[in-house]
């Protein structure tokens, strides 16, 4: 049977996937039970490391959310042949306007400007895999993440 | 129109959206901390029903849990949220059935194991349109 679990992408394969992409999903727990949702997000390049910065609405959920969360980003192509996944774990950073990770966030769209809570979560776990093949199986093997 | 900028959809509407799609991902806890991963899926008799890998031992971290699992189209603005517990489908006669009519969408490998969430709680979001 065809192992469609081949090719586990590299740190810098997950982080140019990051790079460009502008949509993830964040998933955490909350009183209220797990939710995952979907967020604008930019993935900032700051002399630390790589931080994952999201934009959110003053008092959205997220911001109550405990320290720990998942953030995903993935991709099927059409026909379903060919897909990949980006998975990274880290912890929730609030940051504001005058701090330093902010001063990271170089973007020149208007939304920046609008009067939303950044969000950053600083990964501590950053894995990917990508999936070949005629037969895109994307079975629960979370051990291929942890 | 809201001042959100966002409609909440009824849970007729997000069963029709998840009935569409065959991609989704679910969120669990391993150790205390919260993993997103990705899946294919079918909506059968209002369930969402997967296939896994048997023989991971973290399996185990979703049977008889209650996970979380999302579907989202980023273009089209609207995303899907459902809470349930996750059961495996153990009976012969149920996974033969499911078996059936999943045969058509993906293959099933020799020793696939097929997990059902049952919808506790489904909620929504569309997005307005931007301008």
């Amino acid at each position: 049977m065809n192992d469609p679990w081949l090719e586990p992408l590299t740190r810098e394969a997950c982080l140019d996937l990051l790079r460009h992409g502008t949509v993830g999903r964040i998933a955490l727990v909350v009183d209220q039970g797990p939710i995952i949702l979907p967020v604008n997000y930019r993935l900032v390049d700051a002399p630390s490391g790589p931080l994952i910065a999201l934009r959110t609405r003053p008092g959205n959920v997220i911001e109550q959310a405990p320290e720990s969360v998942a953030f995903e980003i993935d991709g099927v192509d059409q026909a379903g042949h060919e897909g990949w996944s980006v998975l990274v774990r880290g912890e929730l950073l609030h940051a504001t306007p005058n701090s330093p990770e902010f001063a990271e966030i170089h973007d020149p769209d208007s939304w920046l400007a609008d009067r939303n809570a950044w969000l950053l979560i600083d990964p501590w776990a950053i894995s990917g895999r990508r999936l070949h093949g005629q037969e895109t199986l994307w079975h629960y093997r979370p051990g291929e993440y942890v | 129109m809201t001042s959100r900028g966002f409609d909440l959809l009824d849970a007729d509407e997000c069963l029709a959206l998840l009935a569409g799609r065959s991609f989704g991902r679910i969120g669990a806890k391993i150790a205390d901390d919260p993993v997103v991963l990705p899946v294919f899926y079918a909506l059968l008799d209002g369930e969402i029903v997967f296939r896994t890998d048997p023989g991971t031992k973290l399996i185990a971290a979703v049977l008889e849990l209650r996970v979380a699992f999302e579907v989202d189209d980023a273009d089209e603005g609207w995303s899907v949220l459902v809470v349930g517990r996750a059961h495996e489908v153990r009976a012969a006669r149920d996974v033969a059935s499911l078996e059936a009519r999943l045969a058509e969408l993906w293959p099933a490998g020799e020793r696939d194991r097929l997990v059902r969430i049952e919808v506790e709680r489904i909620t929504g979001r569309r997005l307005h349109p931007a301008g």
